[in-house]
């Protein structure tokens, strides 16, 4: 049988742990400034990421439908490689009033996928830049035809 | 916010990957639109949402107003049959909402 004094030990390690994890998410805080910024430069301005456009695209590949109905919901799946070491990524829709899209930190446990709806105001490209633990950035692209933007509902 | 507005499910493929699905109902505005009376709907969306694996968080995105409406949201994670995923978001109201799942 477990003491009282052991039980109540492990049950205040447990506390302290969640709550230094919930800090530790909470420190790094969302970048209003990128989030509310109006073009692709000025959001990576607030979020001090270089801007990486052509070029090696560092094997991120978007997929993307290359003709969407309703810009209001554009499935995009983005996949890098495993062994690029990716920490974050950054997803943008270039003509979107507010382009940043998502901004997303990816720890040891995800495996290089994700899939996400977003909503395209008018045929653009949709970015994606790739930012791995040394700093380095790669970006990748892919044109969408929007038919009827999704950004200013009714 | 009710857990009946929140769907997640994960499934193991083999090889200690399993593949999580969220479906997140949430208005997402903008601060963009109009009600139909012409008065502006004021902005309310995601602002983060969390996956983690048994306690351990895998992937945190940071999210703007441009997520779409009831966004169908998937990761992919290192985890095994019976492993707890915990999904949760928060919103610009601080609203927040969160569902758990084991992988199956």
């Amino acid at each position: 049988m477990i003491s009282r004094r052991r039980l109540l030990g492990a049950l205040a390690a447990v506390v302290l742990a969640g709550g230094l994890a919930r800090r530790s998410l909470a420190a790094e805080g969302r970048n209003i400034n990128a989030f509310n910024a109006r073009s692709v430069s000025s959001a990576l301005g607030a979020l001090e990421v270089e801007d990486r456009d052509g070029g090696d695209d560092g094997g991120i590949v978007i997929d993307a439908p290359d003709v969407a109905e309703n810009g209001a919901n554009v499935p995009v799946e983005i996949t890098w490689p495993a062994q690029a070491g990716i920490v974050r990524l950054l997803v943008l829709g270039e003509r979107n009033v507010f382009p940043l899209l998502a901004d997303i930190t990816v720890f040891p446990a995800a495996l290089p996928w994700i899939e996400l709806k977003v909503k395209l105001a008018e045929t653009s490209r949709v970015r994606v830049l790739a930012v791995d633990g040394q700093g380095r950035v790669w970006g990748a692209s892919r044109q969408v035809r929007v038919i009827v933007g999704g950004c200013l509902p009714g | 916010m009710a857990d009946n507005t929140f769907r997640l499910q994960a499934r193991s493929t083999g090889d200690g990957v399993a593949v999580v699905k969220a479906l997140i109902k949430h208005p997402n505005h903008n601060g963009l639109g109009r009600n139909s009376d012409g008065s502006p709907i004021p902005p309310h969306h995601l602002v983060q949402v969390v996956v983690s694996v048994n306690g351990v968080a895998a992937l945190s995105m940071d999210t703007g107003s441009g997520i779409a409406a009831d966004p169908l949201l998937g990761w992919k994670v290192r985890a095994n049959p019976g492993d707890s995923v915990i999904v949760a978001w928060t919103d610009t109201a601080e609203q927040s909402g969160q569902a758990e799942t084991q992988v199956a």
